[in-house]
């Protein structure tokens, strides 16, 4: 028996988890990019005034990659799911 | 290996008679970092008397130094009243010098006004003005416009000139693209305001011909550049002469600044002196006993507490690049807990699994080797350091995974059968992804048994708190596995709830209900543990799709010609783009996850009061800007003979172009060195100068 989504829209069910899937980690990856985007430009700012800050610099840059780790995650989780449906 | 080595605070009292000896053989011996004292009876933040005198005669041996051109000698070390007297005896030297130096001054100011004059009148002369026979009725001026501003203004200007000047007369000629031109003027009266306003210069006009100023000017420049260099030769005669005798000065004098300006930290009554710092624990009793040796009862050491020691780090050879990147973060504090050997494996590790390729981990140590080759110090050298250790994770990983740059071994072989079946990380990618989060549980619990040692002596109910961590965690991920994933029998589950329920408990009786709201937090550090398999997947689709259209074939005849580059050039930006990902993804699991739950860092370095010539410890920079290999090597030996590096020590190769010498406690190599100089590096143990040196006085 077909799903609301695939009644609604058509589109089986493996076909709207992978849609998720790629908007989960789509929407995860533009807004670590976004948040790197700020932290990056006031980084190179540090750098400048105290380049000895470098290396905790670099780890404020990578921080805000968990989101697009987590956002990984929950499309894995997604895509593992897809035989069920 | 584990902690920075201990430290201890020590207190000397010594008579102020003492003190200036005191002093010296501190300096000598390098191995106490003086801290200020403070004290409300002492007078304190005085420098000794002879500190003026002696900074007043650096200034002046500086001076001299720079006023002659560079030669690479070095001096002896003599003592500063010795050195002022060698000095004085200097003066006329000194009054030369500067004499010269200004002389050589004005002459350069001169050549650069005669070497524009003369480029401005080759414009004239190849425009062929002549200005000898013009009207002595009127006052004439010249002037010269570049391509730019003769296309831009040329019209206006002219206009203007009409306009704002009576009876003006102005023709121009063309000279190459430049345009140049003559104008004239009533008596009195000036062009210059209403060119100056573009910019433009003008110039008088030589009454006797462009051709007669022109080879006056050429003239005189002639005189000039003889001067010039009848003043070098001299000034190379006195460095000749006296450059190792103003090294001698300098050097003995910027010793005896040092040592004068430390006693500012002293603290001073009216006949003692007490000096307060701190000394690597196990060197006390050599300490006192040579200062006792020396000194005998005008001096008294004893061991005081202190808070907030300095930090030695003390790590094997192999661990150094790891010690370097805790110490890039953060160095640890002087009593904390130093992760560096951690590091030695994890970063390797995980480093390894995130580039998992045997092809592109070697390659990537052929990299690291060139650019350690390139930079023999500082970042890039033990950044690559660790790159070329962490490569062999990278091997191994990718023997499992059976990647060579992207592919099966049976794939670059081309048999149908391959010789073993490596675990394929895209077929496999959600176990690699759970695997992931184990080794991240397993890592996340080194990391609070850490915290929870480091904690043991301050509280024991925090220790207790970060244990509560590990029954939580390990909890949660027995009843997830049961309850989520029917993986596990049901009383494992029922273990895991009751560890799950028992940790959160503990957790929020000792560290209260704020620790509770750490729990999400916990949760997302595991799970930033997929990111080893993230990363690592990515850059085997980039492989992947590199190897599906650019592998070089027969087939392909010419078009290899294009094929071969691209499939070169993009698998090698992919193997530094995984180098990077891979490092700055695995020192962040280790500094960020890992290290938050125990590591503090924001210690200071130890920073003992030492000599430092040529070549300074800890990671200084020193050296000999522009000097041939030789100059180096003979610079280095006599560094050596003072007793700093234990003989035999230096080896060097000499190179063409110039040289840079590295110096660690083991070796020192001399390699080709960049932008015109060289310079020697290096790191020294602490109390690297300690060897005495009775010449020092």
């Amino acid at each position: 028996m077909a799903d609301v989504g695939t009644l609604a829209t058509g589109i089986p069910a493996s076909g709207l988890i992978a849609i998720g899937a790629g908007i989960a980690i789509g929407l995860g990856s533009l807004a670590t990019a976004w948040s790197q985007a700020s932290i990056g430009a006031a980084a190179m700012g540090t750098i400048a005034e105290r380049p000895e800050l470098s290396g905790n610099v670099l780890i404020w840059i990578a921080l805000p990659e968990t989101m697009a780790v987590l956002s990984f995650v929950i499309a894995i989780m997604m895509v593992l799911n897809m035989g069920k449906a | 290996m584990f902690k920075p080595i201990k430290m201890q605070k020590v207190r000397i009292f010594t008579t102020s008679s003492a003190l200036e000896e005191l002093i010296e053989e501190l300096h000598e011996m390098g191995v106490m970092e003086i801290e200020q004292v403070e004290h409300p009876e002492l007078n304190t933040h005085k420098p000794l008397e002879s500190h003026p005198i002696i900074s007043q005669a650096l200034v002046r041996a500086r001076a001299m130094e720079r006023m002659l051109p560079k030669k690479y000698v070095s001096g002896k070390i003599v003592g500063y009243r010795e050195a002022i007297k060698m000095l004085e005896k200097l003066s006329p030297v000194y009054e030369r010098l500067a004499k010269m130096k200004n002389e050589l001054g004005e002459l350069e100011k001169r050549q650069e006004v005669l070497e524009e004059k003369e480029r401005e009148l080759r414009h004239f002369l190849r425009a062929g003005f002549e200005t000898k026979d013009l009207p002595r009725s009127l006052d004439f001026f010249l002037f010269a416009l570049d391509e730019k501003t003769a296309k831009r203004y040329l019209k206006k200007i002219l206009g203007e000139l009409k306009e704002s000047l009576e009876n003006v007369v102005v023709e121009t000629r063309k000279s190459g693209p430049n345009v140049v031109g003559i104008i004239g003027v009533e008596k009195g009266g000036s062009p210059a305001m209403l060119l100056g306003k573009y910019g433009v210069e003008v110039y008088d006009v030589p009454r006797e011909g462009i051709e007669e100023e022109n080879r006056k000017v050429k003239e005189e420049l002639e005189q000039i550049k003889e001067r010039k260099s009848e003043i070098e030769r001299a000034l190379n005669e006195i460095a000749e002469e006296h450059y190792e005798e103003i090294q001698t000065i300098k050097e003995s004098l910027k010793i005896a600044a040092d040592r004068a300006e430390i006693a500012a930290r002293f603290g001073f009554s009216k006949k003692i002196v007490v000096i307060e710092g701190w000394i690597v624990a196990n060197r006390f009793n050599e300490m006192e006993k040579r200062l006792t040796g020396l000194l005998g009862d005008k001096v008294y050491i004893e061991k005081i507490e202190g808070k907030n020691p300095p930090t030695v780090l003390d790590n094997p050879e192999i661990v150094k690049p790891f010690e370097f990147l805790v110490k890039f973060y953060s160095l640890p504090k002087g009593k904390e807990f130093d992760p560096s050997i951690i590091f030695a494996f994890t970063i390797p590790l995980i480093y390894g699994m995130i580039i998992g390729d045997v092809g592109y981990s070697l390659v990537s140590i052929l990299f690291a080797r060139w650019l350690m080759k390139k930079w023999p110090s500082g970042p890039v050298y033990w950044f690559a350091k660790i790159w070329e250790f962490s490569a062999i994770g990278g091997i191994v990983w990718g023997v499992i995974f059976d990647e060579w740059f992207g592919a099966s071994h049976a794939f670059w072989l081309g048999i149908a059968e391959p010789v073993y079946h490596g675990l394929h990380r895209m077929a496999l990618l959600p176990y690699l992804v759970v695997a992931a989060i184990f080794m991240g549980i397993f890592h996340l619990t080194i990391g609070f048994v850490l915290g929870a040692m480091k904690e043991w002596h301050h509280s024991k109910k925090h220790a207790i708190g970060k244990i509560s961590w590990v029954l939580t965690m390990y909890g949660g991920l027995f009843a997830i596995t049961t309850y989520l994933f029917p993986l596990l029998p049901q009383s494992i589950g029922e273990v895991g709830v009751a560890m799950l329920a028992l940790g959160v408990a503990i957790t929020a009786a000792t560290e209260g209900v704020a620790g509770l709201f750490e729990i999400p937090g916990v949760l997302g550090n595991i799970l930033s543990y997929a990111r080893i398999a993230a990363v690592g997947v990515a850059g085997v689709v980039l492989a992947e799709l590199i190897n599906k259209f650019f592998v070089p074939s027969w087939e392909a005849g010419l078009l290899n010609l294009i094929i071969l580059p691209l499939f070169i050039g993009l698998h090698f930006a992919n193997i530094v783009l995984a180098m990077f990902e891979s490092l700055v993804q695995g020192g962040r699991l280790n500094l960020v996850e890992f290290g938050s739950k125990f590591f503090e860092g924001g210690g200071r370095a130890f920073k003992p009061f030492a000599l430092s010539p040529a070549i300074q410890s800890e990671g200084g920079r020193g050296g000999i800007e522009g000097a041939s290999p030789r100059d180096l090597s003979q610079r280095l030996k006599q560094i050596s003979a003072r007793g700093v590096l234990p003989p035999g020590v230096i080896k060097i190769t000499e190179k063409r172009k110039g040289a840079l010498g590295i110096l660690s406690p083991n070796k020192l190599r001399v390699r080709e060195g960049g932008r015109g100089g060289i310079s020697a590096r290096g790191v020294l143990p602490p109390g690297a100068y300690a060897q005495k040196n009775k010449k020092m006085r």
